[in-house]
């Protein structure tokens, strides 16, 4: 079962941080369709929040279409995306990883590392060059 | 405290079987010819333990009330503990009133139980001085102490509620119980009913004389009060007024005020044998002019004092208790 | 019942001095109120007022409709955890439940022995003996297996290590999720508050400076940032809270109900920190004035 971790510098409000995660959770295969999400007692006394987050977390994950709570069970997973990214998700990652190693090999440090990265990323065109 | 309360019943119940024994072989004594060394022996055993018995007695009620009355609700407000105690699902007036009820009830139960051991542990020596009266052994015996427990638990729990603080609460009690229950005892009990008065001839009194002190010489006579009764006041009074004055006896007794002896405040006793003839003139001129005046409560109005004192001292309680119960609902905010 | 509290004009004297005055609140249930404010701002004087502890030298209180301990069901409706959570340290964990069984009308004991089994707590354990941490548990279960419709909480995690903390607030938080119950409960750290409460008071100089669901207040106030200017010319409808300048530019914390449109300004939202601080810098300020002699230089 999924478990959030909770930031509280980093400026991004705790429920959207649920939701996030939970995307994000999707989008990298760790839940799948039919999966539950953890009960907001649940969530709440792992970590410390209201539990009016949780819900208003999971009422817009349902919002979107992603989640669905059945009364008295539980919140479930009831679609997810694309199931052709994870394939194609493994080997980019595997490409990243060799480039990372190139990197630290050239001699950047972990925070160089990133900041190539993250520069190159937000100066990338937003649309596929065709 | 309840330890000690035990050790004193213990040591009550395992010296009091030998005590009476002593005081019932009495009975048989004047046929065996052994009273003297029966009464001896008795009296030696009493007073082993009796000054400690009595003492115990009386200062259990102050105990009573800085031990079990003091803290009782000054602890609480002390500790910060009144915070979790009164906001359970009773009411801070019935807490205050339960508290009171069951700690109160259980002084006033042990000086109940102390009282009656004690009483019955001292009674062959009560009956043979004819002391059931007199102060101190009133103080201890039967339900008076009732009434003091109640009273000195009270003064307890009124001291914490009012100092919030158990250690001044219980120097306070103490203090107040004694300065409460001295002036009761010398002022207030003798005059509880009016005494009772008695003439008594001079001719009965024991141990008459004179007493040479820095003005001349003084007479004096021993008490004679009946038994078991409550001593208001002795005095030598004329038969028509007047008292033994120096100046009477200088008119009457010119013989005897002659008679050297050079050590002033020395005793000279009238003692069968020894009989000067200016001493027994004096005192026959004396017993002829002047009586003894007894004021005294009887022996039968023992139980009815016991009753008025208790009831004094538990009204007293009952008052400080609901001062202490107003004091808490309405002043501790 | 839809309030949990409702104050009007209330306020309480000790002497000559006010540690509350003018307290007007209207706090609905089924929210976790927190009351943030400094120390001897008059947090712990409002919450004892609340559960009866205190009777008010003036105005007026219900705690869930009904005057505080007035009756010994209203005190069973309201579970309190006093500062430094007070235990009797000489008796056990199991005597303090069972004098919780005795003293409430709806204590729930498989509640209670459930908790303290899951808090990996020895029955038999002296209170005296446990960790402030653990006391601190043990005085929030008391609280809980009354069943209560509200808890009360008087700066219960002031003194615990960051763990203990957190452990704490996650079992008020699953308490929450579980039952109906309505939480109040005072601190002077903002950043617990901030994820577990979804309504706020905050009291300063003994008075109410602000209160209201925190959604809401986050979306009504700003923080403005602009070149030196006046502040007179903003909208009526924009209260500045707090304001400093620099040499060229201009910092405010204001309130508004409506969006500001003028461009002459950046709007930025504000952390509840950031609210509760410029609030209590204004009451700080007015403190400041009442104290200042008339007429002296700024």
């Amino acid at each position: 079962m999924i478990e959030f971790r909770l930031n509280g510098n980093s400026g991004v409000s705790p429920y959207q941080q649920i939701v996030q995660q939970v995307k994000s959770a999707l989008r990298l295969g760790r839940l799948r369709v039919g999966d539950q999400l953890p009960t907001v007692k649940e969530v709440v006394g792992k970590v410390a929040i209201n539990p009016n987050t949780v819900l208003k977390a999971y009422r817009e994950l349902e919002h979107e279409g992603l989640v669905a709570a059945r009364p008295g069970i539980g919140t479930f997973v009831v679609n997810s995306f694309d199931e052709t990214t994870y394939a194609a998700q493994r080997t980019l990652r595997r490409s990243l990883e060799v480039w990372i190693e190139k990197a630290r090999r050239a001699g950047l440090d972990d925070e160089s590392i990133e900041a190539l990265f993250v520069d190159t990323f937000l100066f990338s065109p937003k649309e596929l060059v065709r | 405290m309840l330890g000690l309360l035990v050790g004193v019943a213990v040591f009550f119940a395992l010296t009091g079987p030998h005590l009476w024994n002593l005081y019932d072989s009495l009975k048989t004594c004047k046929a065996k010819g052994d009273c003297d060394s029966l009464t001896h022996s008795l009296l030696n055993e009493y007073n082993k333990y009796f000054p400690f018995a009595q003492a115990f007695s009386l200062v259990l009620p102050a105990l009573l009330g800085m031990f079990w009355g003091a803290p009782l609700i000054a602890r609480e407000l002390e500790s910060g503990t009144y915070r979790l105690a009164w906001t359970q699902g009773v009411t801070r007036r019935r807490w205050v009133l339960t508290k009171l009820a069951i700690v109160g009830g259980a002084s006033m139960l042990a000086a109940g139980l102390m009282s009656w051991m004690l009483t019955w542990w001292a009674s062959p020596i009560d009956t043979l001085n004819a002391s059931r009266f007199s102060s101190l052994v009133f103080d201890t015996s039967y339900i008076a102490p009732i009434g003091y427990a109640a009273f000195g638990f009270a003064l307890g729990v009124t001291a914490g509620v009012l100092w919030r603080r158990t250690v001044p609460a219980m120097a306070t009690t103490i203090a107040a119980y004694v300065a409460a229950r001295v002036p009761f005892f010398h002022f207030v009990r003798p005059r509880l009913l009016a005494p009772l008065k008695l003439i008594v001839s001079l001719k009965h009194v024991g141990n008459i004389g004179f007493e040479r002190t820095s003005n001349g010489v003084s007479f004096i006579a021993g008490g004679t009060n009946p038994p078991n009764s409550l001593a208001f006041s002795t005095s030598v009074v004329g038969k028509h007024g007047g008292e033994v004055t120096q100046r009477w006896l200088r008119d009457h007794c010119q013989s005897l005020l002659q008679l050297s002896n050079p050590k002033p405040g020395k005793g000279i006793k009238v003692t069968t044998g020894i009989r000067p003839k200016a001493f027994s003139d004096c005192i026959d001129k004396i017993t002829a002019t002047f009586h003894q005046v007894l004021l005294y409560q009887p022996a039968n109005r023992f139980w009815t004092f016991q009753w008025i004192e208790t009831t004094i001292y538990v009204v007293a309680a009952i008052l400080l208790c609901g001062l202490s119960y107003w004091w808490v609902r309405r002043r501790i905010t | 019942m839809s309030s949990a509290l409702f104050a009007t004009d209330l306020g309480k004297r000790y002497g000559r001095k006010w540690a509350l005055s003018s307290c007007t609140l209207d706090i609905p249930t089924g929210h976790v109120v927190g009351l943030v404010g400094p120390n001897g701002a008059g947090k712990t004087t409002l919450l004892h007022l609340a559960v009866g502890l205190l009777t008010p030298s003036s105005g007026s209180l219900t705690v869930l409709d009904e005057a505080p301990a007035s009756s010994a069901e209203q005190l069973g409706r309201i579970g309190f955890v006093a500062q430094d959570t007070p235990v009797f340290e000489s008796l056990s964990i199991a005597t303090h439940l069972h004098m919780g069984a005795a003293l409430n009308p709806n204590w729930d004991a498989q509640l209670a022995t459930q908790r303290i089994h899951d808090l990996g707590l020895d029955p038999n354990q002296r209170a005296g003996r446990l960790s402030g941490g653990q006391r601190a548990q043990l005085a929030l279960t008391l609280a809980i297996a009354k069943r209560p419709s509200l808890l009360v909480l008087d700066e219960p995690v002031a003194s615990l290590d960051p763990l203990a903390r957190r452990e704490f607030l996650a079992i008020l938080m699953e308490v929450v999720a579980e039952h109906d119950v309505s939480i109040i409960l005072s601190s002077h750290l903002v950043a617990d508050l901030e994820r577990v409460c979804d309504y706020l008071v905050v009291l300063a100089s003994a008075r109410v400076q602000v209160n209201g669901a925190i959604d809401d207040l986050l979306a009504t106030h700003h923080r403005l940032v602009g070149t030196r200017r006046d502040l007179d010319n903003l909208p009526e409808s924009v209260h500045v809270i707090e304001s400093s300048h620099t040499e060229r530019q201009t910092t405010a914390t204001v309130s508004s109900a409506d969006p500001i449109l003028d461009p002459a300004w950046s709007v930025e939202t504000l952390t509840l920190e950031d609210l509760v601080l410029a609030y209590m810098g204004q009451a700080e300020e007015q403190r400041r004035e009442l104290v200042r002699p008339k007429g002296g230089v700024k």
